[in-house]
């Protein structure tokens, strides 16, 4: 039985489970959910997940909500095909991947998150983008980025010399933050730009970022 | 050798990590940081944690930071000793991480702001904002609202077993209970309050709470 991933394809967090079953070389059949509609807050999609939110990943009786839960439930269930993303055959190596996974989680996303959402979803609520939260956000973010350059010029991806879970979970967010004004605080880092160049144009994240088209054209 | 833990004992993240230590019998030495002078943020803490943040370990020659990537490690590591806080299967492990995830993104951010606001910054002689610890509680009774849900169904948020996922939440409404007066979030709520009763009772997080003088 083919996994159901129910969500939208212009949504980041749905997005960053799609490029992982994508890596992974995973069957799955989006099934789409209307937000404009409201149909992630209503049932039958809130028993689902009671947050209320997308996307939410069936595998036969097991249902699972939180993008980088489902994500890292994929990459096990199917660490022995596609590209290895959470370095199963070394301990260390693996618990450098959750780190950075984490650091993502907490530094990155809490950052990244409002300035996106100012851009593209203030909007649809009528509302111009505040620029007193994109430049706050867009200070914090800039502190994470040194961080990640000076990570990035010792490792080529963040958890070490090997693309992971880690840098994957960044993508997707970023893949919208790069259409900004603020994307400079990427293109002025050199390590950063290079990695965000490395890891935007992997196969499995192409499928992904063709769909990926929120505010444009009426979107 | 002991695993380095570099944290004040009081601290909410060092006492995640900390927790799932005494869990797993695993032997610790806190190494405190003041964090009033500022120690986390001094040249020789950024190179264990560049965010400048606690906790970071140091386990032999074995560095890590993030509190849930390394009680993610130990409880891995430890997999076989004390209880299995991981769950038995790649689905049960699933489900585990899936409410870890809800810890991290839908309840910390709440109460970490609702703590800084009513406890932390008049602590500091600072005004908090009461206005954004409304909007914090506000939020928080709607997360508790389906904490009680899924609690109606399942003795522990994973699913009959104390787990990560439990383990994460304790720090985070001991300062809610203790220290914010928010202690009605859980006790007005009949099945949260008895998941709480049951995971603060366990023996490894009282011997935390005697190490942090409570």
């Amino acid at each position: 039985m083919a996994l159901k991933l129910y969500g939208a394809a212009l949504s980041p967090c749905t997005s960053r489970v799609m490029t992982c079953l994508h890596e992974k070389e995973a069957d799955f059949e989006l099934v789409p959910i209307d937000l404009f509609a409201g149909e992630h807050k209503q049932l039958p999609f809130l028993a689902k997940n009671p947050f209320g939110q997308i996307p939410v990943l069936e595998d036969g009786d097991l249902s699972l909500f939180e993008s980088r839960a489902i994500s890292a439930y994929v990459a096990e269930k199917f660490k022995e095909t596609g590209n290895d993303l959470i370095r199963h055959q070394s301990f260390k190596e693996a618990a450098e991947v959750k780190v950075w996974m984490e650091v993502e989680s907490q530094h990155y996303h809490p950052a990244i998150s409002p300035i996106i959402f100012q851009f593209f979803a203030a909007p649809l609520q009528g509302k111009p983008p505040d620029q007193a939260i994109i430049d706050e956000n867009a200070a914090k973010l800039g502190k994470v980025l040194d961080v990640y350059e000076d990570k990035l010029g010792r490792t080529k991806y963040l958890a070490g010399d090997f693309y992971s879970l880690a840098d994957l979970f960044h993508l997707s967010f970023t893949y919208y933050f790069m259409k900004t004004p603020c994307a400079d605080l990427i293109n002025e880092r050199p390590h950063v730009k290079a990695w965000w160049e490395d890891i935007s144009s992997r196969p499995a994240f192409q499928k992904v970022a063709s769909a990926m088209n929120f505010g444009e054209n009426g979107n | 050798m002991v695993v380095k833990v570099y944290g004040p004992v009081t601290a909410a993240c060092p006492q995640r990590v900390l927790t799932c230590l005494l869990e797993k019998d695993v032997d610790f030495e806190i190494v405190h940081i003041n964090l009033d002078a500022c120690d986390h943020k001094k040249p020789d803490f950024l190179l264990r944690q560049p965010f400048g943040q606690v906790p970071a370990i140091e386990d032999a020659d074995f560095k890590l930071f993030e509190s849930r990537a390394i009680i993610r490690y130990y409880a891995a590591k430890y997999e076989k000793r004390g209880p299995n806080l991981l769950g038995n299967s790649l689905e049960e492990r699933a489900v585990v991480d899936q409410w870890l995830e809800v810890e991290a993104h839908n309840f910390n951010e709440l109460v970490y702001n609702l703590v800084l606001q009513l406890v932390i910054l008049p602590r500091m002689g600072k005004q908090g904002d009461s206005a954004l610890a409304l909007s914090c509680q506000q939020k928080l009774d709607k997360v508790f609202d389906v904490y009680e849900q899924r609690l109606s169904g399942s003795a522990y948020l994973a699913g009959d077993s104390f787990t990560l996922a439990d383990l994460s939440h304790l720090p985070g409404i001991r300062y809610l209970v203790e220290d914010a007066g928010m202690g009605h979030l859980v006790s007005q709520r009949k099945h949260v309050n008895a998941w709480w009763e049951t995971i603060s009772n366990r023996p490894a997080w009282k011997k935390l709470m005697k190490l942090a003088g409570y």
